[in-house]
C-alpha cells in the first residue's frame, strides 16, 4: 500500500537576552546550580512576573522574519501541570493570542522550493533543569534555567520527506541567527525540536493519529526519527495495530524511539488567561519601525552575492553560515572592492585557520580594514600569495597591521628588473649544467633555475618576471 | 450538572490530591447544589468578547532587560525540605525533561 | 497607659510626633492590649514583641532627628495579615502548607509602611489561603470576634476591634475581610484593582484580590491607603491612580440603591440597620437613586468560577518540593505531590482546587470557565454604564447574621451565598467600604458597603466620613454592649 509520512515540528528556542522574561535574574548558561534564581522564578507565594521589553521585540523580529500576521492584541496564558521543573506548577505561555501567526518559510528541495507554514510562535518561560542522582534514587532540581525566555515555533504539518524537515530547521537556524535573536546550540538546549508524526494513505488528505518526538538532539536525527516513527506507524497500522496518541523519546544511538508517556486523549493543560500580566498592544507603526530594522537574511544574501558580485552560489553559501562571517565578508569587500579576492581569502585560508583553532564564527575577531590592505598589497603586486598566507596568519592570531608587518618584515617583492637580472645571472653562472640542460631540451631544468633564483631572492621575486628575464638569458 | 465517582477520580489526579471517604460525599454533595446555581451561566454565550485576566485596565507594562539579581539565592534554597549541596532534592522522575 | 484606649491612629501619630509619648511606649501599650486580649480573641497567628519594640526605637531616632520622610502614621503600632509576607519572619497564609515558611523579601505594602514608620506588632489570622465566610477557615484556628467570642473573625478586625493593633492591612479576597470588619464593629476600605501592589501578598484568587485595610474609622484606612498606593514596578498589574482627594462635598453626590439586594433572604437586622442608614446618608445630602446591578443573576455564579480557577492553578505550587509542607518519606514523585498535598490543605481549599480543575477543564466542566470570563467583560461594562447614573453603590456586606464557631458549616453553598454583596467589587475591580452602621438583636455589630467607580475611593472615603460624622456606632467598643 501507499504510504506517506506527515511531519510537523515545534521549535523551542531560549533568547538571547539580557534576563529571564519575567524577572531580572541573569539569563545565563553554565552557572552553578539555584544561583540565578529569585523569588518570581521560583514561584514563590506572591511574587508576580514582569515581562521583559526584549523579549517581545525579539518575538516580533522572528515573526516579520518568517512572515508571520502581528496580532494587534496579544496576551498569555498559563498552561497548568505539575513537575518537579515548573516551580509555579504552570507555565506562562501563549494559547489563545499568541504573538505572530501564519507564517512560512521556503525552503530549496531537490524538486524545487517549497513553502513550510508556521501556524504560530508564541512566547513563554523555560523550566528548570532536572538530573538524576548519580548513586541514589532521586533527582536534583536546578532552577537557574526557569523563566529563560523561549520562543515556540510551531510549523503546519507540511513535512513529507526527511530532508524537507532537515532544510527548515538548517534555514530556520540560520535566520534566528542572523536575527541575533538566539545563538541556537542544541548541544546547550537553546534550540530543541519536538517531532510530529503521523501516517496516512497517499493523497488521502486524511490526519493520521501523530505522536510526538522529544529528546532529539541534531538536525540529522531529526531526519532519521521522522523515518524511522513513519516506519513504525506503517507497519503496525497494516498489521492492524492502531497508532496511540503519545510522547515518545528519541535515542539516536539505538537509532530508535521509545514510549515516554502516554496522552490518553488530549492533554488536559486547563489553560487560563494570566491574571499577572497585562495584554500587549502592538501598533502598526512599531511592527514597521522594526520590519524596517531587520537584517537582510541569509537567503537574500545569497541571491544578492551571486547576483551583484557574481560569486558561486557554494561560496555565497558558505559566506552566509554566520551572520559574523557575512558581516565580515561585506565589508571587506566594501573597502578592498574585489568580491572575489575576499571570498578567497575568506572561504580559504581564514576558513582553515578557523578550523584549526576551533574559532566559532561568533567569536571571530577579525579587522576588515586589515583583510582589504591585506587583498590591496596581493592585488597590486606587492606581496606574493605565500607571503600573503603569512600576513594573514599574522592578523588573525596577533591582529598586526599588514602593511606594517610586510614593512617590518622586508617582505615585499623585488621589483627592480637589473636586481632581478643580477639574480638570474648569478644563478646561471652557479649552475652551469643546469643551464647547459636546458639548452640540450631538457625543460626541467627551466623550473630548477626559476627555483633557485627565486630562493636567492628570499621568495620575494615575482615568478613571471623571473621567468621572462630567464628565458631571455637563456636564449644566450 | 453533577460530579460523579469516575469524574471526581479524574479531578482528584489532575489536582494531585486525595479526598477522605468523608471528604468525597461532602464534596459531591456540595458541589451537586453549588453547579445548580453555576449553571445559570449556561445561557451565555463566550463569543466576540475575550475575556481579560484581569480587571485592571494597564496594557504594555514592560521592563528593561538589565539584570537586577536577587540578594538571597541561599535564603530561597534554605526553604527547601530537602537538599542535595546546591540543589532541591525530589524523588526520583521518570523522564528529565518536563513538558515545556 | 489606658488613656491610649480608644484614640485612633492620627491621634496617636501627633502624639508621637510631638513627643509626648515613645514610639516604644506606644509598642509596649500594645503588647499590653495584646497579652491581655489574646486568651480570648487569638487574632494573632505571632506576635513578634521583639521586633516590634527594636523598630519602635529606630522610629523614634528617625522621630528625634527630625526626619521628614515619616509620615503621619509613624510609630503607630499596626498588625498584617499573615498573607502579607515579611522577610525572615513566618508567613502561612492561615495554611499548614506553609508551616515554616520565612519568606525572603516583603510584600511591597509592608516595605512601604515600614520606609514610612510602621511598627509591625506580628501576622494575623485569616482564612486559609484568604478563602473563607470570615475567618474561620484558618488551619491553625480562627481569630475571635470581640465582640462575642463564640464568632470567629479574621484576625486583623479583631485586633483593631479590641484596640490590639491601631490598623491593619491584609488582603481582600473573598470578602472574608470586610465581612469580619462589619461583624467587628470597624471601618474597611478595598481600593480599586490596581491602586494598592498585590507583590508578596500570598496570592488566592489573583484577579478578584486586593489589599484590604482595616480602621476603626475611614479615615484610619485613607490615611493608610495614602501611604500604600501607587504603581510598583514588581507588579506589572499597578497603575498611576489619581490624586486621593476625600474632600468631597456630599451634597450632589447620588448613591445608588441597587433595590433587588434588600430583597429576598437579607436578614431583617441588615436590611433595617442599612436602610437606616441610606436615610441618614440623604439627610446629609446624598441623593439615593434606585439602580439594578448588571448581570444581578450572573454575578455570583461568574465570580465562583473565576475565583475556583485562579485557586485552583495559584495552589498548584504548594508541592511539598521548594518551600513549605513536604510529606514524610514519600519515595514516589506523584504520591509526594498528593501527600503533601492532601495532608496540608484543608478541606474546603481541596474541594475549590477540585471545583477550579472542573471549571477549566474541557471534560464535564463544559465552558462554564470562558462564559465567565466573557460574564465578567460585560459585569465590567455594566457597571460602567450604573455608574453613569451614580458616584457609588450602598448595599449590606452580609446576607446573614454570622454564625457561631463549630456550627456545620452549610457546604459550598455558604460561602457562595456570603459573597453576595462582596463579589462584584473583585469582578469589577471597583473600590468598596465597609462602615459599622447599627447593631442586631444579639449585639453584634453591622456594617454598610459602599462600592466606587474605578479610582472613586476619595468619594466613598468623603460619604463613609461624612456618615461617621453623624454617628458614634465606630467609637463604640466591644464589652460596651452586652453579649
Ligand atoms: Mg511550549
Ligand atoms: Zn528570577
Amino acid at each position: 500500500m501507499n504510504w506517506e509520512i506527515v511531519a510537523g515540528v515545534e521549535v523551542h528556542v531560549e533568547l538571547s537576552t539580557h534576563t529571564k522574561i519575567f524577572c531580572g535574574c541573569a539569563n545565563a548558561f553554565g552557572a552553578e546550580p539555584n544561583t540565578l534564581i529569585c523569588p518570581v522564578c521560583t514561584g514563590m507565594p506572591g511574587a508576580l512576573p514582569v515581562l521583559n521589553r526584549q523579549v517581545v521585540e525579539y518575538a516580533l523580529r522572528a515573526g516579520l522574519a518568517l512572515d508571520c500576521d502581528i496580532a494587534r492584541r496579544t496576551a498569555f496564558d498559563r498552561k497548568n501541570y505539575f513537575y518537579p521543573d515548573l516551580p509555579k506548577a504552570y507555565q506562562i505561555s501563549q494559547l489563545h493570542r499568541p504573538i505572530c501567526q501564519n507564517g512560512g518559510l521556503e525552503i530549496e528541495t531537490p524538486t524545487g522550493s517549497k513553502r513550510i507554514g508556521i501556524r504560530q510562535i508564541h512566547m513563554e518561560e523555560d523550566a528548570g533543569k532536572l538530573i538524576h542522582h548519580p548513586t541514589q534514587p532521586c533527582t536534583l532540581a536546578d532552577y537557574n534555567r526557569c523563566g529563560v525566555p523561549l520562543l515556540e515555533i510551531v510549523s503546519r504539518p507540511d513535512f513529507t520527506a526527511a530532508h524537507e524537515v532537515i532544510a527548515y530547521l538548517e534555514s530556520l537556524r540560520e535566520i534566528l541567527l542572523f536575527l541575533g535573536v538566539s545563538d541556537c546550540k542544541m548541544q546547550e538546549g537553546s534550540l530543541r525540536v519536538d517531532l510530529n508524526v503521523s501516517v496516512r494513505r497517499k493523497g488521502s488528505g486524511e490526519q493520521g493519529i501523530p505522536t510526538e518526538m522529544k529528546n532529539i538532539s541534531s538536525f540529522q536525527s531529526v531526519g532519521r526519527a521522522m523515518v524511522w516513527e513513519g516506519a513504525r506507524q506503517i507497519q503496525l497500522l497494516e498489521s492492524g495495530g492502531e497508532v496511540l496518541r503519545e510522547t515518545r523519546r528519541w535515542d539516536d544511538g539505538k537509532h530508535q524511539g521509545f514510549v515516554l508517556r502516554s496522552k490518553g486523549g488530549a492533554e488536559d493543560y486547563r489553560y487560563l488567561p494570566d491574571p499577572d500580566l497585562p495584554i500587549l498592544e502592538i501598533t502598526q507603526e512599531q511592527v514597521e519601525q522594526l520590519r524596517s530594522t531587520l537584517p537582510e537574511l541569509p537567503r537574500n544574501k545569497r541571491a544578492r552575492y551571486q547576483r551583484e558580485m557574481g560569486l558561486s552560489s557554494q561560496d555565497a553559501r558558505t559566506l552566509t553560515t554566520s551572520r559574523e562571517v557575512a558581516a565580515l565578508f561585506e565589508k571587506t569587500t566594501a573597502l578592498c572592492q574585489h568580491p572575489q579576492e575576499a571570498v578567497n581569502l575568506i572561504v580559504g585560508d581564514l576558513a582553515r585557520l578557523c578550523t584549526e583553532t576551533a574559532t566559532l564564527p561568533e567569536n571571530l575577531q577579525v579587522d576588515a580594514a586589515k583583510l582589504a590592505a591585506l587583498i590591496a598589497m596581493i592585488r597590486s603586486g606587492k606581496i606574493n600569495r605565500t607571503v600573503g598566507k603569512e600576513v594573514l596568519e599574522q592578523i588573525f592570531f596577533r591582529d598586526a597591521d599588514p602593511v606594517v608587518y610586510v614593512a617590518q618584515k622586508g617582505l615585499a617583492m623585488v621589483d627592480d628588473p637589473a636586481l632581478m637580472e643580477a639574480a638570474v645571472r648569478q644563478v646561471m653562472e652557479e649552475n652551469p649544467k643546469s643551464v647547459a640542460d636546458y639548452q640540450s631540451g631538457k625543460e626541467k631544468a627551466f623550473g630548477y633555475l626559476v627555483g633557485q633564483t627565486m630562493r636567492s631572492l628570499k621568495g620575494k621575486g615575482d615568478p613571471a618576471l623571473i621567468n621572462g628575464i630567464l628565458r631571455e638569458l637563456l636564449k644566450g | 450538572m453533577k460530579i460523579d465517582s469516575a469524574l471526581l477520580e479524574g479531578l482528584q489526579e489532575r489536582s494531585r490530591l486525595r479526598l477522605t471517604q468523608e471528604e468525597r460525599k461532602d464534596f459531591q454533595a456540595g458541589a451537586a447544589l453549588l453547579l445548580d446555581e453555576i449553571s445559570r451561566l449556561s445561557h451565555l454565550e463566550p463569543e466576540g468578547l475575550a475575556g481579560a485576566g484581569s480587571p485592571s485596565r494597564c496594557v504594555n507594562v514592560l521592563r528593561e532587560d538589565a539584570v537586577e539579581p536577587f540578594a538571597g539565592p541561599d535564603a530561597i534554597l534554605a526553604q527547601a525540605p530537602d537538599r542535595g549541596g546546591r540543589y532541591i532534592r525530589v524523588p526520583k522522575t521518570v523522564d528529565q525533561g518536563g513538558k515545556v | 497607659m489606658k488613656e491610649l484606649a480608644g484614640i485612633g491612629p492620627l491621634a496617636l501619630g501627633k502624639l508621637i510626633q510631638s513627643r509626648a509619648i515613645s514610639c516604644v511606649e506606644a509598642v509596649r501599650h500594645s503588647l499590653e492590649v495584646i497579652q491581655h486580649r489574646e486568651p480570648q480573641c487569638s487574632t494573632f497567628l505571632e506576635v513578634t514583641g521583639e521586633q516590634a519594640l527594636a523598630a519602635a526605637q529606630k522610629v523614634q531616632k528617625r522621630i528625634d532627628s527630625k526626619d521628614e520622610r515619616l509620615s503621619p502614621l509613624a510609630g503607630v503600632p499596626m498588625a498584617v495579615s499573615d498573607s502579607v509576607c515579611v522577610k525572615g519572619t513566618a508567613t502561612t497564609c492561615g495554611s499548614k502548607m506553609l508551616e515554616g515558611f520565612r519568606p525572603p523579601y516583603s510584600a511591597t505594602v509592608w516595605e512601604r509602611l515600614q520606609a514610612e514608620g510602621g511598627v509591625l506588632l506580628g501576622k494575623t489570622a485569616l482564612d486559609e489561603f484568604i478563602l473563607g465566610v470570615s475567618g474561620e477557615n484558618c488551619a491553625f484556628g480562627p481569630a475571635r470576634n470581640p465582640w462575642d467570642t463564640r464568632l470567629a473573625s479574621e484576625g486583623s478586625a479583631g485586633a483593631v476591634s479590641c484596640g490590639e493593633a491601631f490598623y491593619a492591612v491584609g488582603s481582600d479576597g473573598f470578602g472574608a475581610l470586610r465581612r469580619s470588619a462589619s461583624f467587628c464593629g470597624v471601618s474597611s476600605l478595598r481600593p480599586t484593582c490596581g491602586t494598592v501592589s498585590r507583590y508578596g501578598l500570598v496570592a488566592g484568587t489573583s484577579s478578584l484580590e486586593q489589599a484590604g485595610i482595616v480602621g476603626k474609622t475611614i479615615l484610619d484606612c485613607a490615611q493608610v491607603l495614602a501611604l500604600i498606593r501607587g504603581k510598583d514596578s514588581r507588579d506589572s498589574t499597578t497603575v498611576e491612580a489619581p490624586a486621593l482627594d476625600w474632600k468631597i462635598s456630599l451634597r450632589g453626590l447620588r448613591i445608588g440603591i441597587p433595590t433587588a439586594c434588600f430583597e429576598g433572604g437579607l436578614d431583617p437586622n441588615i436590611r433595617q440597620a442599612v436602610l437606616a442608614a441610606s436615610k441618614q446618608l440623604e439627610a446629609l445630602g446624598a441623593s439615593l437613586v434606585p439602580v439594578e446591578l448588571p448581570l444581578a443573576d450572573d454575578l455570583l455564579p461568574t465570580y465562583y468560577v473565576v475565583a475556583c480557577g485562579e485557586i485552583s492553578s495559584n495552589l498548584a505550587r504548594y508541592d511539598g518540593i521548594r518551600y513549605g509542607y513536604r510529606a514524610k518519606d514519600v519515595g514516589d514523585l506523584m504520591e509526594l505531590y498528593r501527600q503533601s498535598r492532601s495532608r496540608a490543605l484543608g478541606s474546603q481549599i481541596k474541594e475549590h482546587i477540585l471545583l477550579g480543575n472542573f471549571f477549566l477543564s474541557g471534560e464535564g466542566g463544559g465552558d462554564y470557565h470562558q462564559k465567565a470570563l466573557h460574564a465578567r467583560e460585560l459585569i465590567r461594562r455594566g457597571f460602567e454604564d450604573v455608574f453613569t447614573r451614580c458616584h457609588m453603590i450602598l448595599s449590606p456586606v452580609v446576607p446573614t447574621a454570622p454564625r457561631t464557631i463549630g456550627e456545620k458549616p452549610g457546604n459550598l453553598l455558604e460561602l457562595y451565598r456570603q459573597s453576595t454583596f462582596t463579589a462584584p467589587a473583585g469582578l469589577a475591580g471597583l473600590p468598596a467600604a465597609t462602615v459599622p452602621c447599627g447593631f442586631d438583636s444579639k449585639g453584634i455589630p453591622i456594617g454598610f458597603q459602599l462600592t466606587g467607580r474605578p479610582f472613586g475611593e476619595g468619594e466613598l472615603i468623603a460619604v463613609a466620613h461624612g456618615y461617621q460624622m453623624a454617628t458614634d456606632f465606630h467609637q463604640r467598643l466591644p464589652g460596651e454592649v452586652g453579649q
